[in-house]
């Protein structure tokens, strides 16, 4: 399992820093956030200086299609001429759309320097049992077939971008989960990101029946055959990791750790900067820098003990907040390892033990008198733990 | 509804051009023979077309031509298939037979010579994982055949339909698509709740209303998967003697078999891990890569 930076606005250095330092493997691209005279030079600059990174780049097309507010906060993505531009949804149940609008978006990725190309589709927001479920079937059913016409020797990756509310109906997922695992040309993996209703509520994400539905997913596309890489995946990279993600992304704004079309809504200028947080292997979570820097005397066991736990040391007043992702990075890496061995089944029993392990953990930091914060308390183990045992139900395993 | 097989002398007095002809078996709607013909020898299969009771003159005549329909759509699938693990067909074309007031359609197969690996497995058989590996190749070749080129699914594989025959390229050979399903074809079943093939090799979509308008080669899938689980166990996971058709679905639907390492731990964990996977209750949770399943099995034959 790999982490991918998943790219944002004021990405300066951090990508490079997190390759250079072996914490991360690769790159996702945003267009809203990045110019496409940029793009292209971005990707050349990893290409070259690492040779292993993965770079792959999101075409967004389905900020094009949802968005009609002419106002709508789209960022650089109406630079990209060559292929973007607002849909009207009907439009693409014509089969023809679909075919040209792939054409469009995959013939720019060809000269690109990524690694792989990822098609585009639009989101499934409320049913795979829909007319939106039909359209993104066929932006998979055709997307290999497209990429293939432009003699093209790298691998296409199909994007399936469903919001929690459809993927929360399970008998809908499992059958478009059959479909798509039994195309005639299919995509050489998939770019899977799940849509919450609002990037700041943990609780969206952290919801048993989405997180088995995510995990459900991974293995079955990873049993098929298919790659899989999840977009904005962050804490929960390493529970898809266990059961068959191939990669999992995560960035350095709260819009890059979790996705949702909010960040394509009309903003309103102005807002505090987030509080750095470390993130915490052991409470399966990020906790506030000066709960970390006040706690870790008491519970040493909250601390890592990793090269980044140096950035949240107490030599400056506040971490220096371009270095936090880089912390992030490191330690989802080492849970990564941790818990993607070859047999699902113990990975999943690992996973089980560590939320375990993590709830003896925040017993410890209350009976010390310890209040964690909203964000930083325990909340996401009871979905967490529930997730699994749903998913291994599903799975039977 | 059912038959009485004509003897080998009223087959023999209806295709003259057939020697030394013996009655093999029978099936639900199939008698099968093995005869010479021009010094070779065939199958010859006779497939009963039932006179329907308690129906109208009218009704009669459909259903008889349904069932014609559903003789004919096996010979086609027959006719088409290119891959040595189907059986193919013999030298004696469709044709009309009416013995003893029964009326029948008469086509031929090749002959197997060999055994079909239920007999085997009554018998107590067991085979190593090279032969394991090579009757999935056969399968997985047979059901990729049938999917891919044909849209075909076959419905009914199970030990009985797999004849292990002394080919060495050519060991196992899948037979019987009497009830092989053309994707987007007519159903050819009067009454759509039947649900067609052997119970106990049902696949658990196979038993879900509307089944049809999803049904794909998942379902073979797992059907070959629980005959190679069979095959290597001699144990059949959903099958009891005492339980009643209800209590056999409930186990289809809900019960999941024993890992195959459990009864044969001498197999590698990898070959018994992707054996169970096939059996999977969502189909999604299958394998579904045939070429990359046969890379796997051929990796160790």
């Amino acid at each position: 399992m790999k982490i991918l930076s998943q790219h944002g606005y004021g990405e300066g250095n951090k990508t490079s820093t997190g390759l250079e330092e072996g914490y991360i493997d690769g790159v996702v691209f945003r267009p809203r956030d990045i110019l496409p005279e940029k793009l292209n030079e971005k990707c050349e600059e990893i290409r070259q200086k690492f040779k292993h990174a993965s770079v792959l780049f999101d075409p967004q097309l389905y900020a094009g299609v949802l968005t009609s507010d002419a106002r709508a906060s789209l960022g650089k993505l109406e630079e990209y001429t060559p292929y973007f531009r607002r849909v009207v949804l009907g439009a693409l149940e014509r089969e023809k759309n679909v075919v040209e609008t792939l054409e469009r978006v995959l013939l720019f990725q060809r000269s690109l320097n990524v690694t792989s190309a990822v098609s585009p589709n639009i989101i499934i927001r409320r049913s795979f049992d829909s007319r939106e479920g039909v359209i993104a079937k066929n932006f998979i059913r055709l997307c290999k077939g497209a990429w293939s016409e432009l003699e093209d020797k790298r691998e296409v990756y199909a994007s399936l971008v469903v919001s929690r509310d459809a993927l929360m109906q399970r008998e809908e997922l499992q059958e478009f989960l059959n479909d798509i695992t039994t195309l005639e040309t299919p995509p050489d993996g998939f770019y899977l990101v799940i849509g919450t209703s609002s990037g700041e509520s943990r609780s969206d994400i952290f919801n048993a029946d989405v997180i088995s539905g995510w995990m459900l997913l991974n293995y079955s596309l990873e049993i098929n055959g298919f790659k899989v890489v999840n977009g904005y995946s962050d804490l929960l990279s390493p529970f898809l990791c266990a059961v068959g993600g191939d990669m999992g992304c995560t960035g350095w704004w709260s819009n890059t750790r979790s996705f949702s079309m909010d960040q394509f809504a009309t903003r309103q200028p102005g807002g505090n900067l987030p509080v750095q947080r470390y993130l915490c292997n052991a409470l399966l979570n990020r906790i506030r820098f000066d709960e970390f820097r006040a706690w870790k005397e008491l519970v040493p066991e909250i601390v890592n003990d990793l090269d980044t736990d140096d950035i949240f040391s107490d030599k400056q007043e506040e971490p220096e907040r371009a270095k936090e992702v880089i912390q992030s990075w490191q330690a989802l890496t080492v849970l990564c390892d941790d818990l993607a061995g070859r047999s699902v089944r113990r990975n999943l029993e690992k996973a089980e033990e560590r939320i375990r392990a993590a709830g003896l953990l925040y017993d410890r930091l209350e009976s010390l008198g310890l209040r964690p914060d909203v964000k930083s308390n325990r909340d996401h183990l009871d979905p967490l733990s529930e997730g699994i045992t749903l998913f291994r139900r599903i799975a039977e395993i | 509804m059912d038959f009485i097989p004509p003897t080998k002398e009223e087959v023999s007095a209806r295709f003259i051009e057939y020697q030394d002809i013996v009655f093999h078996r029978k099936g639900g709607f199939k008698a099968v023979y093995f005869g010479k013909r021009k010094h070779l020898m065939e199958a010859l299969k006779l497939v009963y077309i039932p006179d329907a009771d308690g129906v109208t003159d009218e009704e009669k005549k459909e259903i008889a031509a349904e069932n014609v329909k559903r003789v004919v759509r096996e010979i086609e699938i027959l006719r088409e298939c290119k891959t040595p693990h189907i059986v193919k067909l013999g030298s004696l074309s469709p044709v009309e037979a009416t013995i003893h007031d029964q009326r029948f359609i008469a086509y031929s197969e090749e002959y197997l010579d060999g055994s079909d690996l239920s007999t085997l497995i009554r018998a107590g058989y067991h085979p190593d994982e090279a032969e394991l590996r090579t009757l999935a190749v056969a399968l997985l070749g047979a059901i990729k055949e049938l999917w891919f080129s044909l849209k075909t699914v076959h419905r009914d594989i199970k030990p009985l339909n797999i004849m292990k025959i002394g080919d060495d390229n050519r060991k196992f050979v899948l037979v019987d698509l009497g009830i092989a399903y053309k994707i987007r074809d007519t159903a050819l079943t009067r009454n759509p709740a039947n649900v067609p093939g052997s119970l106990y090799y049902l696949a658990p979509e196979m038993l879900q209303p509307n089944f049809r308008e999803t049904l794909d080669f998942k379902s073979d899938l797992y059907a070959a998967g629980l005959t190679i689980y069979e095959y290597a166990t001699n144990v059949q996971p959903f099958a009891r003697r005492a339980d009643a058709t209800g209590q056999t679905l409930t186990r289809i639907l809900y019960d999941r078999p024993k890992p195959l390492k459990d009864l044969r731990s001498d197999l590698p964990e990898d070959f018994c891990e992707t054996i169970d996977q096939l059996l999977k209750k969502l189909p999604a949770l299958r394998p579904s890569n045939i070429d990359k399943l046969v890379e796997f099995m051929e990796s160790h034959t």
